[in-house]
This record gives C-alpha cells, sequence and structure tokens, in this order.
C-alpha cells in the first residue's frame, strides 16, 4: 500500500474523502490541506514506520466528521423541495432516505446516551471484523494479488512428468524445450529458465562481488511480458550460438556496481573472470527467478543443455489468445509423445503437464491460510453471538421506549428498521476500529510472520481488503442484529406499558440467550481444539532430533572461483588449506564441509543401486534414488553424526584412490536389509563405489519429514567448488564469523565467503511457519475464550436480576448461602456442558480439516480434546462465581419491600 | 440560523481568525488559530462547512494558491474577509456590545 512517492496518505482514504467532498475547488483545497498535515505529521520522524501509521490513523479519523457534514449538506437541498413536491400530490421524493437519516441521527444520540453497551458491542465486533480482516489481508496479499507480471493469468506452468514413476512435476531438458517451442502453437510463446540460479563472482572496479545468476531462454522476458528498462533482451542467435558473452542485469545491480550510469548497455563486466558485454538493464523490482542480478542466453554448446536426460529447466507458457489450459496441455502432450517415441532411452513415460502459474506459486500457502481464515471465522461468530446477547439484554431495558413508539402509531416495521440501523451503526463503527486493529496486527505480522511466507511484505490495506471489512460489518449486523430487533419489537402494549416496564424477559427470550452463550461456547472449544492440536504437534516437532549437535555450530558458504580453481588438485589443495587454517583458529573445535548442509528444501539426487544387482527397471528407479552429499573427512565428528559401522573418509581418500561411498542407516536398511553394506559395492554414474561405512540418519529436508535415502562421497574425489563450511566452536557461534572469513581470505582474498548462519538458528527458522500458526491460532482461541466467558457472565448476571425476587424469598424461607450458589452456578455449568458437548462434535467433524498442518499427532487425539474442555470447564466455573456470589448476597427484606 | 440575522459563534469566529491571519488564512491555519487563540478545538467537517457557507453567503472569497508537492500537488484555498463580511462582524459587534453595556460589574461581583 506504501506509495513510491514517500509521504502520501493512504490512497483508499484519500479516494474515499474525494468522493464524499462536492468536486471542485473546495475538493481540491480540501484534500490539500489533509495532505499536508498528513506530511507534516510524517515528517516530525520521517524514517520511523510508527509515525507513519500514527499519520495514516490521524488522516482516517479525519474522514468521518467531514464526510457527514458533507454529506449531509448535500443532502439538504433535496429535503428542502420536499414540500413543494408534497404539494402536488406526489409521493415526497427522498422520505425514506429522510427516515433513515433520522433513524443514524437517532441510533447515534441513543448511543451516546449508554456508552457502555455501545462501547462493549463496538469492541468485541472490532476484535472479530479485525482478526478476520488481518487473516483476509493476508490472504488477499499472499495468494490472491496478481503476480507482477504482465496478464499473468495467460502463464502457465509446464512441468514434466511420468506416471509410471510417480513423477508429478518435473523440470525439462532444453532439448524437450525446444521442441515444445517450435512444434506447438496453442501457446504464443514458452520461455525457459535454469532450475538453480548459480553464483557468479564480479571482478574488477570494485572489491569482488557475489551475486545470483540464470540462464533463460531469448524469449524469456518478452514471454513474462516485462521488457529491459534500457537496451534490449537477448536475440535468437545468441540463443543458438552463444558466441559473444553477453548479460543483462537486474535494476539493483545496475544502480549497486555501475552507479545507475544511462550509458551502461554496451560496457563490460567481468563475470567468473571473462568479460560479458551489458546489453540489456530490467526495470526495478524485476528480480525472477530467485532474486537474481544477472540473466544470461541458454547456448546450445553448454554442457547442462544437451542432453534429454539433463532436466535442468523450467519452463513457462503464455497461452494464445482464446486457448483454454486444457487444449495447450494437449498439444504439449501430443508433442511429448513424439518426443518420447524417437527417444525411448530418456524419455520412455514422460509426459507433460500445465497449471497457471499462479497455482504453481501459492497453491500451498492458499490452502493453509484458507484453514486459518475458516477458524478465525469462529471468532468473529463468537463475537456476533456475544453482541446478539448484549442487544437482546438491552432490548428489555428498552420495552417502555418501543411500547410508546407503538402507541403513538409506529408499525412495527419502521421500528425494527430504526432498531437495525441502531444494528448497521454499531457494526460500521466496529468495523471501522476493527480496520484500525487490523491495521496494527499487519505491522505485527510483517515483522513476526515467517520469511517462508511468499509476499508477506507486500501485506497491506487496498480496495479489496477495505470492501472485505464493509461488507463483514453489514453482514455482522444482520447476523446480531436481526433476532433482536424482531424479538425486541413482539410485545403487547398492556404488558409494556406496565408501571415500570417488564421486570427481566419472557422465558422464551432467556432460552435464545443461552442457546447464544452454548454457541459461543461450542465455538471457542472448537478453537482450542484446533490451538491445543498445534501446540502439541509443535512441541512434537521440536522435540525431534535432527540427526546432528546443532548447538554452537557456525556454517558458512565458501566458493572457489571457477576461473582459478579448475583441476581436482587445485581445489583439493584450496579446501585442505581452508580447513587448516580455520581449524587453527582459536575458539574453533573443529571443522568439516559439506555441499549441501541438512535442513534444507531440495538438493541434487542420483539414481543409485547394488553393484551385484541389476539396474533399476523404470518403474523401481524412484526408490532407487539417493540424495548425494559430497563431504570432507571430520564432518561427521564435526556435526556430531555418529559413525556407526566401518570408517570416516580420510586425507587418503583422494582423486586418485579407489572411490569410495558412506551411507546413510535408512539407505543401508533398504539397500542391504540382509547384509552387512561394509565391502559391498553401490554403482553411481555408472562407476562402482566401495561402501566403507554407515552412518546416524539426518533430518535432511526439515524436522517434520521422511528420511530419504542419503550417501555421502569424498569431496577429494569429485572437486566441487562451493562448499558449506560446519564449524564446531566453544563459544558462541556467530561470533566466530570475522575470524572464519579472514582465516578464508588467508588462503586467496579472492574467496567470497557469506551465509553466515548457526545451525540452531537455521532449526528454528525451519519450524517458523508452524510456530506462526500455532501463534495466531492459540491467539484466536484465547480471544474467543474470553468472549465466550463474558458472555457466560453476562447471562448468568441476566438471570441472577431476573430472579432478585425468587431469590430473596428463597433466602428469607432459610435457604443457605451454598443451595443459592448451586442454582447460580448449575444454570451456567448446563449451558457449559452442552456447549462442550456441542464443540467436541464439532470439533471431531472439523478436524480433518487441520490435519493436513499436524506432525505426531492425530486430529482426533484424545488428550487434547479432554484437556481443552477441562480447562474450558474452569473458566466457564470462573464465569459463574461472581453472579453467584451477587445472587448469595440478595436481602430479602429489601426485595419483598420493593414488592 | 436567518440569513438577515446576526453571525453564529462559529462564524464569526472563523471570520475574525482570518482577518487576524492577513492574506495568509487557509484551512488548517484557520484551525490552528483558533486553537492557539481561544483554545478552541474545531473539527475540519465542521470548519470547512462553515467557510463553504461563509462563503455562499457572500461573506469571504477565496483565491487558489500554487500546488505543492507536499499537498499532493492540491492548490491552497486562500480567504479573504469581504466587505459584506466586514458588515456583519461589525453588525455583530455593535448587537453584542449594546447587550453588554452596564453589566461588567455584575459580572466583576461573581
Amino acid at each position: 500500500m506504501r506509495s513510491p512517492r514517500g509521504a502520501a496518505p493512504p490512497r483508499i482514504a484519500q479516494a474515499l474523502l474525494a468522493a464524499c467532498l462536492p468536486r471542485g475547488m473546495v475538493r481540491d483545497t480540501v484534500v490539500g490541506d489533509l495532505h499536508e498535515a498528513y506530511s507534516s505529521i510524517v515528517e516530525r520522524d520521517p524514517t520511523s514506520g510508527a509515525q507513519r501509521l500514527r499519520a495514516g490513523l490521524w488522516y482516517w479519523s479525519q474522514l468521518p466528521p467531514l464526510c457527514v457534514r458533507y454529506l449531509a449538506r448535500r443532502r439538504r437541498p433535496r429535503a428542502m423541495s420536499r414540500a413543494g413536491a408534497a404539494a402536488h400530490g406526489k409521493p415526497p421524493r427522498g422520505f425514506i432516505m429522510k427516515d433513515s437519516w433520522n433513524d443514524i441521527r437517532f441510533a447515534s444520540r441513543t448511543f451516546r446516551s449508554s456508552p457502555g453497551f455501545t462501547l462493549a458491542s463496538v469492541l468485541v465486533l472490532a476484535i472479530g471484523i479485525g482478526a478476520v480482516t488481518l487473516m483476509f489481508s493476508l490472504l488477499n496479499s499472499v495468494v490472491l494479488r496478481p503476480l507482477p507480471f504482465e496478464d499473468p493469468e495467460e502463464l502457465v506452468w509446464i512441468s514434466s512428468m511420468n506416471q509410471a514413476r510417480g513423477v508429478t512435476s518435473n523440470s525439462t531438458s532444453a532439448l524437450d524445450y525446444w521442441d515444445y517451442r517450435e512444434q506447438g502453437d496453442a501457446l504464443e510463446s514458452v520461455a525457459a529458465f535454469l532450475v538453480f540460479t548459480p553464483q557468479a563472482i564480479i571482478t574488477g572496479h570494485d572489491e569482488p562481488e557475489r551475486v545470483r545468476s540464470t540462464i533463460v531462454s531469448y524469449n524469456f522476458f518478452a514471454t513474462l511480458g516485462i521488457a529491459p528498462q534500457l537496451g534490449r533482451s537477448f536475440s535468437l542467435e545468441e540463443e543458438r550460438t552463444g558466441e559473444q558473452n553477453v548479460v543483462v542485469i537486474s535494476h539493483g545491480f545496475w544502480q549497486r556496481r555501475l552507479g545507475g550510469d544511462q550509458t551502461a548497455v554496451g560496457t563490460s563486466l567481468t563475470i567468473n573472470g571473462e568479460p560479458y558485454q551489458v546489453v540489456g538493464v530490467m526495470p526495478q523490482g524485476f528480480n525472477f527467478p530467485n532474486d537474481v542480478d544477472l540473466w544470461y542466453p541458454m547456448q546450445s554448446r553448454v554442457g547442462f543443455t544437451q542432453s534429454r536426460g539433463n532436466n535442468n529447466f523450467y519452463l513457462i507458457g503464455r497461452l494464445a489468445e482464446d486457448v483454454p489450459i486444457e487444449q495447450a496441455q494437449g498439444q504439449l502432450q501430443t508433442i511429448a509423445r513424439r518426443i518420447a517415441d524417437a527417444y525411448p532411452d530418456t524419455n520412455e513415460g514422460w509426459s507433460v503437464r500445465l497449471q497457471s502459474l499462479h497455482e504453481r506459486f501459492f497453491a500451498g500457502a492458499r490452502s493453509i491460510l484458507l484453514i486459518m481464515l475458516g477458524l478465525v471465522s469462529l471468532v468473529l461468530l463468537i463475537a456476533c453471538a456475544n453482541v446478539a446477547s448484549l442487544a437482546l439484554a438491552r432490548a428489555t431495558t428498552r420495552v417502555s421506549e418501543i411500547a410508546v413508539r407503538f402507541s403513538l402509531g409506529a408499525a412495527r416495521s419502521r421500528v425494527i428498521r430504526l432498531l437495525l440501523t441502531e444494528s448497521l451503526f454499531v457494526a460500521l463503527l466496529g468495523g471501522t476500529v476493527g480496520l484500525a486493529l487490523a491495521l496494527l496486527g499487519m505491522d505485527a505480522l510483517k515483522s513476526l510472520g515467517p520469511a517462508t511466507l511468499p509476499r508477506l511484505q507486500e501485506l497491506g490495506l487496498d480496495a479489496r481488503v477495505l470492501g472485505f471489512a464493509f461488507v463483514l460489518s453489514l453482514l455482522t449486523s444482520v447476523l446480531f442484529g436481526v433476532v433482536p430487533a424482531l424479538r425486541g419489537t413482539r410485545l403487547s402494549l398492556s404488558d409494556a406499558l406496565r408501571v415500570g416496564g417488564v421486570r427481566g424477559g419472557s422465558p422464551a427470550k432467556s432460552g435464545f440467550r443461552s442457546a447464544l452463550v452454548i454457541t459461543q461456547v461450542a465455538l471457542s472449544l472448537m478453537l482450542m481444539i484446533a490451538s491445543g492440536l498445534l501446540v502439541r504437534s509443535y512441541s512434537r516437532l521440536q522435540s525431534v532430533d535432527p540427526g546432528f549437535q546443532a548447538q554452537r555450530l557456525l556454517q558458512a558458504d565458501v566458493q572457489l572461483p571457477s576461473w582459478k580453481y579448475r583441476s581436482n588438485e587445485e581445489t583439493e589443495l584450496a579446501w585442505s588449506l581452508i580447513a587448516e587454517r580455520v581449524a587453527a583458529i582459536p575458539g574453533v573445535v573443529s571443522v568439516g564441509a559439506i555441499d549441501q548442509q541438512p535442513i534444507r528444501s531440495g538438493g541434487t539426487w542420483n539414481t543409485v543401486y547394488p553393484a551385484d544387482r541389476p539396474p533399476p527397471s523404470d518403474a523401481d528407479r524412484n526408490q532407487s534414488a539417493g540424495d548425494r552429499r559430497m563431504i570432507s573427512e571430520n564432518y561427521f565428528a564435526t556435526m556430531g553424526i555418529p559413525i556407526l559401522a566401518g570408517r570416516d573418509f580420510s586425507a587418503l581418500d583422494g582423486p586418485n584412490s579407489t572411490l569410495v561411498m558412506i551411507v546413510g542407516q535408512t539407505m543401508a536398511n533398504r539397500f542391504f536389509p540382509d547384509e552387512n553394506p561394509l565391502g559391498n559395492q553401490i554403482v553411481l554414474w555408472g562407476t562402482n563405489w566401495d561402501v566403507v561405512g554407515v552412518v546416524g540418519d539426518v533430518r535432511e529436508f526439515g524436522l517434520a519429514a521422511d528420511i530419504p535415502n542419503v550417501f555421502y562421497i569424498p569431496a577429494r574425489q569429485v572437486g566441487p567448488q562451493r562448499l558449506q563450511l560446519m564449524v564446531r566452536t566453544a563459544g558462541n557461534p556467530t561470533d566466530m564469523a570475522p575470524a572464519l572469513r579472514e582465516a578464508v581470505w588467508e588462503v586467496d582474498r579472492e574467496i567470497p565467503i557469506s551465509g553466515f548462519q548457526d545451525m540452531e538458528t537455521r532449526i528454528a527458522n525451519s519450524l517458523s511457519q508452524p510456530r506462526f500458526r500455532m501463534v495466531l491460532v492459540a491467539l484466536f482461541a484465547a480471544v474467543a475464550v474470553v468472549l465466550a466467558a463474558t458472555g457466560l457472565y453476562g447471562v448468568l448476571a441476566y438471570f441472577v436480576r431476573q430472579r432478585t425476587r425468587e431469590l430473596g424469598i428463597r433466602v428469607a424461607m432459610g435457604a443457605a448461602p451454598p443451595s443459592i450458589i448451586g442454582l447460580v452456578v448449575r444454570k451456567g455449568m448446563s449451558l457449559v456442558l452442552v456447549g462442550i458437548a456441542v464443540g467436541l462434535a464439532g470439533g471431531f467433524a472439523g478436524a480433518r480439516v487441520v490435519s493436513s498442518l499436524l506432525f505426531g499427532v492425530s486430529a482426533t487425539d484424545a488428550v487434547t480434546y479432554a484437556g481443552v474442555s477441562l480447562s474450558l470447564v474452569a473458566v466457564g466455573l470462573m464465569a459463574c462465581v461472581v453472579p453467584a456470589l451477587r445472587a448469595v448476597k440478595v436481602d430479602p427484606q429489601e426485595v419483598l419491600r420493593v414488592e | 440560523m436567518k440569513r438577515t440575522g446576526y453571525l453564529g459563534e462559529l462564524e464569526q469566529m472563523v471570520l475574525l481568525a482570518v482577518l487576524q491571519l492577513d492574506g495568509e488564512a487557509f484551512g488548517t491555519k484557520v484551525l490552528e488559530e483558533l486553537r492557539e487563540r481561544v483554545g478552541r478545538t474545531v473539527s475540519r467537517g465542521a470548519l470547512y462547512v462553515t467557510l463553504d457557507r461563509l462563503e455562499e453567503k457572500g461573506m469571504l472569497t477565496s483565491r487558489l494558491g500554487d500546488p505543492t508537492p507536499r499537498r499532493g500537488g492540491k492548490p491552497k484555498r486562500y480567504l479573504t474577509v469581504t466587505s459584506t463580511g466586514l458588515d456583519a462582524l461589525r453588525r455583530s459587534r455593535t448587537a453584542w456590545m449594546r447587550l453588554w453595556e452596564g453589566l461588567d460589574s455584575v459580572l466583576e461581583q461573581q
């Protein structure tokens, strides 16, 4: 929502204001005055977000008085002409409006005379509406907003699939891509980009910098509909021959590295030691995919574009005009079949699947956010029940007023309308306050929410959220207003005009209030169940053993510049030197290295199988996949991963000695269920590797994920240019980062080192989404319980007041305090117990919904259900205490004297 | 308030504030003037509507200032009291003074 201009008032508020004001000079100058006043509030502390929020809230607060005055003014001339119209026998125009206006004015006056009721209702509704609006705005910005591409609804994600192997979504090879692009016409264009984003090292001019880069088809930018801001994108010629080194750079890179020089196009950059010519600069904000700064054209001569088995590219297509996605999918599948027939070795059984780009990116987040929205709606329902209950109680005190209206000839419908206007008034006030609460909540979410939630930082108010809150307010006014209005106007004059009005209500009326309490208890129990399940699930997650010792373990990302370290001997020497220097730092206990550290969301895998068995058939190939990790010697010792059998790698397992492999326990059990894995051989890349050790399992893909087959091979035998250093420290791990950097730079100042992170933080971050959900739902549940408890309290207090006379007589007849207390508590607890029974049933029924969010806990976990029910009983008892004590204090003399 | 009658309290205050500001008066300034001089907080809605009404009655005229970025590119509405406005003020002041005559001593005793 924040405008790039800096200090601009909330756009929606500005538009609303303009809509209320008469066109012309008045509108311009008033809007201008407010803009200026807003600016001066912001300028008191221009860098502070809180100050901006304050200014925004101030701006919003200016709207109601201004809009009301001006709208009222606009109506007046019409009202004045009414007399004339009536004289001509026509029905007065604007009559209904005029009455509504009166109703509104009357409502606002009524509320001013009973601020307690108004305040309570508005607050309760604001909490409900605010919470739902907050969740909706989260859903809105994360999922509903369109992608930042041209006509994003035309874009589709194209993935390879293989039903026989159970692969539903895979990347695609460059050769297949070129076939799709050339042979089909259902897609206007198909673009490809590399699945990973290699680091590129920029040298020359300033200090070396490492950025992410990607390789794209020549039509990548055109397919997404984003044109370069300067220069051009790639030509087909550049993609085909790849003879010139050309590159397109991001706006950020251009600003940072080239100082935003307008003549940057055509200049030369040194990337990975080679000269590249800049041909284009992309506009601000475009860093797709994965925050890259450099794009190179695909080149058919480069290794990873060469075989159909190298599925190194993701494809995005743009549908041709009026072609449905199914038709495009059908056409691509025909092409896929043709390819499979021509190249059975690599493409047998492979086909292709299309889904909208939006679904590909946001389907996961959407289902979770929808569940959360569903849960938070329960809070709003409780709030409505609560306010309805308040409104009913209030209706009984207004019986005389309503009776007077009837006796003066008001139609029932007219009185109902008045009452509904009051509800609407309360709902809109509640909605406004709720919106303000939601705004505050958004700022909180942005700082507390998990970084892994896409587009969280774009969270903000827009027309859709505003409209949602408005409709929600209208809806709630119906929910809590209709029944009290209908019931409040169903009375006979003789009843109502009795002196002093009616004490208490009819039994039917209190029956309805009881039903409302039962509803509130049931709904809050359901929320408590959800919250309890998430809490238990989270504590289960936290107690999962990651398979290594995460304490005092620092990770750092180190990359050897590829132009300096080419051969296996060169990299081996560099890594040995780095390990030596790092180990010599005081405070470093031990050091190891791995290419892909655990607790990650994907990685490289290969097909592997025992050498004494035949290669797996296509159907078995999936079970035969193993995640490949390259490690240094001493990695297991540093990580605290136990060696269960055999030995660790040593410095002797070099490029020229026998190829060796260590397998994880799960893989050992699956590959060699009945024999000792040691001494066996495993085929990787068509070569035999000796299994020399078995190590403990590690949670590669996070604490909640299954343990995959993992095997380790010595980095010395492969010669990687990039590894993650894992350093066990004596003290606080992150304090060691500067010393670590110095140690690496002692080996070579051109080696970039970055990505310092201690592993405990890494694990905690991997739990940020479940933690976020748990905290949110717990918050909802807490609000729900408080609302339900106040609802119960209200009904009991009312019950006691209504029965004061009866209680007085009981006391006078000698009833002991315990029996009086028992009367009230029984009444209260019977409602709570019925509510709990309903809530338990609802919880069981709705359990499936949350089960996808749970880990290690069944959605019908008996402990959780029993626990939350008991705590709700305790809360219910507390809500009974005050009314019960008040009942005991009833003075019989006083009660009877009144009679 | 009848058209031939006297100025309302807020109308009178606004006209006087505009005069005090001597050619530099516009919405926000008038609000501040009222707050600083007499400690009266007026809502913007009330003020703008009053300004419009006074202009309709011919007691105020306005001219537009230059738009600035700080105002989101919107102009300022500078206000001047017209001779009709001055007449109205004079009439009100005369009326008040007549009614106040001789009452100072009564009030001082309180």
